[in-house]
């Protein structure tokens, strides 16, 4: 499965396991390792597009981390299961200004580390959404610049 | 240039470290993000251009140990199987025909011959296999009529399968017993079998007695007493018979007509039938019922009264040159007197709710012929005797499962999920998409779906 996310208003999925001829196709999704969301999809070869009306937003799919998985049922009834976790970046990076201006180690190395998940196909999504509360909730007074441990 | 699985250990062992260091604090910060894993990261991805062949080897050596788990979780069924159908089509064959509950293959009408006098009633079986089949139709037989002559002739009826005629009702022998048939009218050909004229004759007893129907040297005696209202059933027919073919022997010199003649004195009615033969070759006289009356005297004293032949409600259809009508299984045979040369197809409708194929002859289908205004024909008319060509097909699909593990259960159904059947096999009629689901013991279920088209 490969989840692309474009323009902070399409996360388009695609899979070569997604054939007109299947007979069930559940993609279910988890945000920030906390709430759920399913939806049923008819089988067709096309990619599965997921817009902000899919998450009842109006302008973009919010920030955050995407556990997305993919159940599909093919033609002979064999299940095939794909996940992926995907950091979902429209607005963090500016977030991540401060971080910079303040030398916050620790936030940047998180926010770099998320940036780095899209070329780690089996990170763990209980890791990236601890790398997205680092990089995006730390507070200004627990600042721990580089080299200082 | 680091190939795309290289760059995925560097980014994973660059989360992993860092993940690390926020859950255990294994690694400090700048250790990570200065010395080694963030380092090697950026370098084989926004710096991998820049790298020269020892920068390459370095990186790989440091992510050798990683490994990455990017396979895609398939559960499968406990016993895989894959599941395919293909579509036999099976012809009908009819196979007999029955009259009357005896085998009756066809219906000769040829030269020469005469034709059955009344409604024939024809079942047939079919050779199906399985007891559904496509609504279609099956060939029972044709009436070839040949070069068709136009000519008066050919108005007139000249092959019928119809009961016969009430003359008129009312001829009670109580009512009266002095009363006779006074005149009849008869039509006969040409000594070439065409050409028919009409004429009335008069066939009173008086001319009975008087010896003009009965002088010519085939002629039989007539007791002329018998042809009078009063006399018995049996004795009326035969004298009325008689008279008759009297009449062709003394007109046309032979024996042309085979009336049947029948007569009920309680109901007062007479009834007259001739048979005809169809593409004659001699002369030929009968009843024309479209153009036929009957004059009777009702009491001996001249006190006339003429009327015209009534069929009864059943012989006649009104389909006098006009397309042909079927109605259910009942099919009328009406070819347009101004074609030259037509075949009529007979046929039957087949459904799998009106051929059920058992032995009860009861539920078997029957066609009633009824064949009007065929014309003088230059050929034979007959019906075909290969009957059985048609167009009832069944269509079965099998489907198949591999492998076919014991126990497993099938299922063919409809778009409505209606069971069709719960074998491996289902006769199809309707052309849609079905659904064949096999479940394993285990519960591994497969569906495969079948789109059915009738084959042309």
């Amino acid at each position: 499965m490969t989840v692309t996310y474009t323009d902070c208003s399409t996360l388009t999925i695609t899979s070569s396991n997604l054939l007109s001829t299947n007979t069930s196709v559940v993609l279910s999704m988890q945000y920030n390792c906390d709430q759920e969301w399913e939806k049923v999809i008819t089988p067709a070869t096309a990619p599965i597009v997921l817009t902000p009306e899919d998450f009842d937003t109006e302008d973009f799919i919010p920030d955050g981390i995407y556990y997305l998985k993919l159940e599909i049922v093919n033609s002979v009834g064999t299940e095939i299961v794909e996940t992926k976790c995907k950091f979902v970046n429209c607005i963090t990076s500016c977030k991540l200004l401060d971080a910079y201006k303040n030398n916050d180690c620790e936030r940047t190395m998180a926010f770099f580390a998320l940036l780095a998940s899209d070329d780690c196909p089996d990170c763990s999504c209980a890791d990236l959404c601890l790398l997205y509360n680092i990089a995006t909730n730390n507070p200004c007074e627990d600042v721990k610049p580089c080299g200082c441990k | 240039m680091l190939n795309p699985a290289d760059v995925n250990k560097l980014a994973c062992l660059f989360i992993e470290k860092t993940v690390s260091h926020f859950v255990r604090k294994k690694y400090s910060v700048s250790s990570v993000l200065d010395k080694r894993y963030f380092n090697n990261y950026v370098m084989g991805t926004e710096l991998e251009h820049c790298l020269e062949y020892e920068d390459e080897c370095n990186l790989l050596h440091s992510v050798e140990d990683v490994e990455i788990d990017d396979t895609v979780v398939i559960t499968p069924c406990d016993n895989p199987f894959t599941i395919s159908a293909t579509l036999s089509t099976s012809s009908c064959t009819a196979d007999n025909f029955y009259f009357g509950g005896t085998v009756y293959p066809s219906i000769a009408l040829s030269n020469n011959s005469y034709y059955h006098d009344a409604t024939s009633p024809l079942l047939y079986t079919d050779g199906c296999t399985g007891n559904l089949r496509t609504a279609g139709t099956a060939r029972l037989g044709k009436v070839r009529t040949g070069a068709l002559t136009a000519s008066a002739f050919d108005n007139n009826v000249m092959l019928r399968f119809d009961t016969h005629f009430d003359i008129t009702s009312g001829l009670t022998a109580t009512a009266m017993p002095l009363g006779s048939v006074h005149k009849i009218k008869l039509t006969a050909t040409d000594a070439n079998g065409a050409g028919a004229t009409t004429t009335t004759h008069q066939i009173d007893p008086s001319t009975v007695s008087t010896g003009v129907w009965t002088s010519c040297a085939t002629c039989e005696a007539i007791d002329w007493t018998h042809l009078l209202f009063g006399a018995s059933a049996t004795n009326y027919v035969t004298a009325f018979t008689k008279l008759l073919k009297n009449v062709s022997r003394t007109l046309y010199g032979g024996l042309f007509i085979e009336p049947i003649v029948f007569r009920d004195p309680a109901a007062g009615t007479l009834s007259v039938h001739t048979l005809i033969k169809h593409n004659p070759t001699s002369r030929q006289v009968g009843i024309d019922v479209n153009n036929a009356s009957i004059t009777y005297d009702t009491n001996g004293s001249l006190n006339l009264v003429t009327k015209n032949f009534v069929p009864r409600s059943e012989a006649v259809v009104g389909t006098w040159f006009a397309s042909c009508a079927e109605t259910g299984s009942i099919i009328t045979i009406c070819p347009n007197g101004s074609t030259t040369s037509r075949a009529i197809l007979i046929y039957g409708n087949f459904s799998s709710s009106s051929i059920p194929v058992d032995t009860a002859q009861s539920n078997w289908n029957f066609v009633k012929l009824t064949a009007l205004n065929i014309g003088n024909s230059s050929s034979a008319l007959t019906f075909e005797t290969a009957v059985g060509s048609n167009v009832c097909n069944t269509y079965l699909v099998t489907a198949t499962v591999s492998p076919d593990i014991a126990g497993t259960t099938y299922r063919w159904s409809n778009a409505g999920d209606t069971t069709l059947s719960t074998s491996k096999t289902v006769y199809l009629t309707t052309a849609a998409t079905y659904t064949f689901t096999a479940t394993t013991p285990s519960g591994c279920a497969q569906t495969y779906e079948y789109v059915f088209t009738i084959p042309a």
